[in-house]
């Protein structure tokens, strides 16, 4: 198999070839964090792992980060310096990689495992966003003592959300925390008056009524509306 | 006067037309009808998806009307087919919505005849 000369600021934009070489005359990049350099600047996976004192390269998994997503690199892979994308690097030691996405871009990473503040630092997600991990009807925020556990089957799925979102209430805007509200809790926060329904348009576009005791989670442009009770059969 | 109408109208239909981004303002013997295309809405805890037309003012005995494209079985009473901006709809015995009432809390209040 012949080797891929990679770089790559994410899967789907072009590398551009914008790194050059330090003063020593040498390409570097960093892996955990740590300045590693080369008088080559097409490095092969193992031999940025073997500098990074991964060693042996094989008992290490070498992670890519990119702008938006992060691969892993093969040992014999060859890496180009000189291209954007190559600036940093994780080792991990290892034979298993880990996969999730965020906003619909793909993260491959060398631990089961990602604390909720370094998975923010990874993905280069705002103080004013939060983390939300995909799940049939109750998707989990996750705090920031909560740890990413990649270790399940399958690939988890994960996005991105303003804390404060904007909800419409009989079309005007109002800026509230994004979270889960009972049907109570939206009545006092709408003023909606005692005995009116609070009726919202749910993620099918229908005109739905919220029962009393039930909960909602309140998502970016949701639209509210309030029944009066009136109108009879005559 | 006429001219307050006229912008109560448009105030009012921008409003439903933020609800429903399809919504069309036709007239009926000069007066404003609301053609909601494809409106979607629960009734009895199920989904409906259909035209529905309202009409905020007084028509057929009643203070204002929603008109719905199909009869829905086993809710609303007294269902009656009427022919309005040429076409025919069906719509159950519910009265006493007030005209005054903005376009959407209107449509709402009709609804619950089918909740």
């Amino acid at each position: 198999m012949e080797n891929v000369i990679t770089g790559g600021a994410s899967h789907n934009t072009q590398p551009q070839a914008s790194r050059g070489a330090g003063l020593d005359g040498q390409f570097f990049t960093l892996v955990n964090g740590t300045k590693v350099s080369f008088k080559d600047p097409t490095p092969k996976g193992d031999h940025i792992l073997d500098k990074a004192g991964a060693k042996p390269a094989g008992d290490y998994v070498l992670i890519q980060l990119l702008r938006h997503g992060s691969r892993s690199v093969g040992l014999d892979e060859t890496v180009d310096l000189r291209m954007e994308g190559t600036e940093e690097f994780r080792a991990f030691k290892g034979d298993r990689i880990f996969r999730f996405t965020l906003n619909g871009h793909s993260y491959e990473w060398g631990v089961n495992a990602i604390p909720e503040p370094e998975l923010r630092l990874l993905c280069h997600v705002h103080s004013d966003e939060a983390l939300v991990v995909e799940r049939d009807g109750t998707d989990i925020d996750l705090g920031p003592n909560d740890v990413l556990d990649l270790d399940k089957a399958g690939t988890e799925h994960l996005y991105t959300e303003k804390r404060l979102i904007t909800v419409f209430f009989e079309n005007d805007p109002r800026e509230i925390p994004r979270g889960t509200y009972s049907t109570q809790q939206l009545k006092q926060l709408f003023a909606v008056q005692e005995g009116y329904v609070l009726e919202y348009i749910n993620n099918e576009g229908h005109l739905m009524p919220l029962k009393p005791e039930g909960k909602l989670r309140v998502k970016d442009g949701m639209k509210f509306f309030e029944q009066v009770p009136c109108g009879g059969s005559s | 006067m006429r001219g307050l109408f006229v912008s109560d109208a448009a105030n009012n239909f921008a409003s439903i037309a933020a609800m429903h981004p399809e919504a069309v303002l036709l007239k009926e013997g000069g007066q404003p009808v609301i053609l909601l295309p494809a409106f979607r809405f629960m009734a009895g805890d199920q989904p409906h998806v259909m035209d529905l037309l309202l009409v905020p003012f007084a028509h057929s005995g009643y203070i204002t009307r929603l008109f719905f494209e199909r009869k829905i079985e086993d809710r609303g009473a007294n269902w009656n087919q009427h022919r309005v901006v040429e076409r025919n709809w069906w719509a159950p015995s519910w009265n006493h919505v007030p005209e005054a009432m903005p376009w959407t809390k209107m449509l709402s209040a009709h609804l619950r005849a089918v909740t």
